[in-house]
């Protein structure tokens, strides 16, 4: 049985040095597990749940404390996660303007214009925060040698934002939506507009889902099992879409040192995720796949792309440094 | 060449609060250093001035003895060198000496 924290500390001997981790990781590991052993032991959950998320928190901290002075990849990881914040916000910006500024967009609806840009940023940033996290890691990490220690840290801070997005996707985005449908259609009609697909949160999904599961009628209820679940898995798809695009971002760095071949190399990823991902979806929807691997289709693709990519070019480094050596 | 000038000793709030407890308690895992503070201590940080203290010689640190039915990692106890004790003596008396209003 894995004990809580023995993940995070496999993956912080990878970071830190064996005197960081006999000083400062185990400790922080140790006293969680003890006291967490302690609250189940008696039955304690919750107390043990707010031990976990607790542990967690310290352990992060200490982390970040104990590796970020003896950083040698600090440069290049300011630069990445600097880019990364200036990307993000122009990315939404645009995302957002489109719809404000084209007749099919919000200008029709009766609503504030600060209200409806409100309801459209959760929205914005679906796309926003993989797009700008790539980009970021790209113009900041551009001819910079991709070390193991390098990549393990950038994608922890992808896989950070990665949950965020997550978050934004099962939690805010659905809210925002609703509350712009309310706003939106508040003079036409005096009750809220019924909740569609895009309108339900993570559990509402589930819990749709799971009725609509129950009794497969016919094959009205069958689409609709279908698209329901292809909702829930697009949107844990699309949350770990950063933390995607930045594996292969940086497995595109490994191999490409021309600024301009990069960014012609991101574009094609992005354009090449969105079309695999509407092409996943299609076979979905027609049965053609089931809903898990429709949604996943574009995630799967470009993680087996990014893996190879890394694993050919740390072998490529291997043998040169046989080259040289001999 | 000048000679290299001896290192002076310094001890934060944190350290002498983190000395205090152990010379008052004897052994102390980082836990327990927290819940003993009431507060003062942090748990993200407490770690990483314990492992700041060991650097300087305050404390020493040993993985307990945990009993087999535990399942945990063993934890790391904290005890106060001599001479942690020795500068938090003369701490204590430096600051009660020049700031008596301060003085615990």
């Amino acid at each position: 049985m894995t004990r809580p924290g023995d993940r995070l500390r496999a993956l912080a001997a990878r970071i830190c040095s064996a005197g960081a981790m006999t000083r400062l990781i185990d400790p922080v590991v140790a006293d969680m597990q003890t006291e967490y052993l302690a609250a189940i032991r008696h039955g304690r959950v919750w107390r043990g749940r707010w031990v976990r998320f607790t542990g967690y928190a310290a352990f992060a901290k200490v982390l970040v404390m104990c590796e970020w002075p003896a950083c040698a990849d600090r440069g290049p990881l300011v630069r990445a996660v600097m880019c990364s914040l200036g990307a993000i916000p122009l990315v939404t910006a645009v995302f957002v303007a489109i719809p404000f500024y084209t007749s099919s967009g919000v200008q029709g609806f009766d609503m504030d214009r600060w209200q409806a840009v409100f309801f459209l940023l959760p929205g914005a940033l679906v796309s926003s925060i993989p797009l700008g996290v790539t980009i970021g890691i790209a113009a900041g990490l551009a001819r910079q040698r991709m070390s193991a220690h390098l990549t393990t840290l950038v994608a922890a801070l992808a896989f950070v934002c990665s949950s965020g997005a997550l978050v934004n996707l099962g939690w805010v985005v659905p809210a925002s939506n609703q509350a712009f449908r309310v706003a939106a259609f508040r003079k036409v009609s005096p009750f809220p507009p019924p909740k569609g697909d895009n309108e339900l949160t993570f559990p509402e999904l589930n819990r749709r889902i799971r009725q609509s599961g129950t009794f497969p009628v016919d094959s009205y209820g069958r689409d609709e099992f279908t698209r329901l679940e292809l909702a829930y898995h697009t949107r844990w798809a699309f949350g770990f879409a950063t933390l995607v695009l930045a594996l292969f971002t940086m497995s595109l760095l490994a191999w490409i040192r021309r600024r301009w071949v990069i960014g012609a190399g991101i574009c094609v990823a992005v354009f090449g995720y969105y079309t695999l991902w509407y092409l996943g979806r299609s076979f979905a929807l027609d049965h053609q796949l089931s809903p898990p691997a429709g949604a996943w289709l574009a995630n799967a693709f470009f993680v087996v792309i990014s893996i190879t990519l890394m694993a050919l070019s740390t072998r490529r480094r291997l043998d040169h440094q046989i080259t040289v050596a001999s | 060449m000048p000679a290299r000038r001896p290192r002076v000793l310094t001890l934060s709030a944190k350290e002498s609060l983190i000395l205090e407890l152990l010379v008052e308690r004897d052994e102390l895992y980082g836990l327990q250093l927290v819940a003993a503070s009431k507060r003062k201590l942090k748990r993200g940080t407490v770690y990483v001035t314990l492992g700041r203290m060991e650097e300087k010689g305050y404390l020493t640190s040993r993985l307990e003895d945990a009993p087999a039915d535990v399942g945990g990692m063993p934890r790391r106890l904290y005890q106060a060198t001599p001479l942690g004790r020795r500068v938090l003596a003369a701490w204590s008396a430096a600051t009660t000496h020049l700031m008596p209003e301060f003085a615990r």
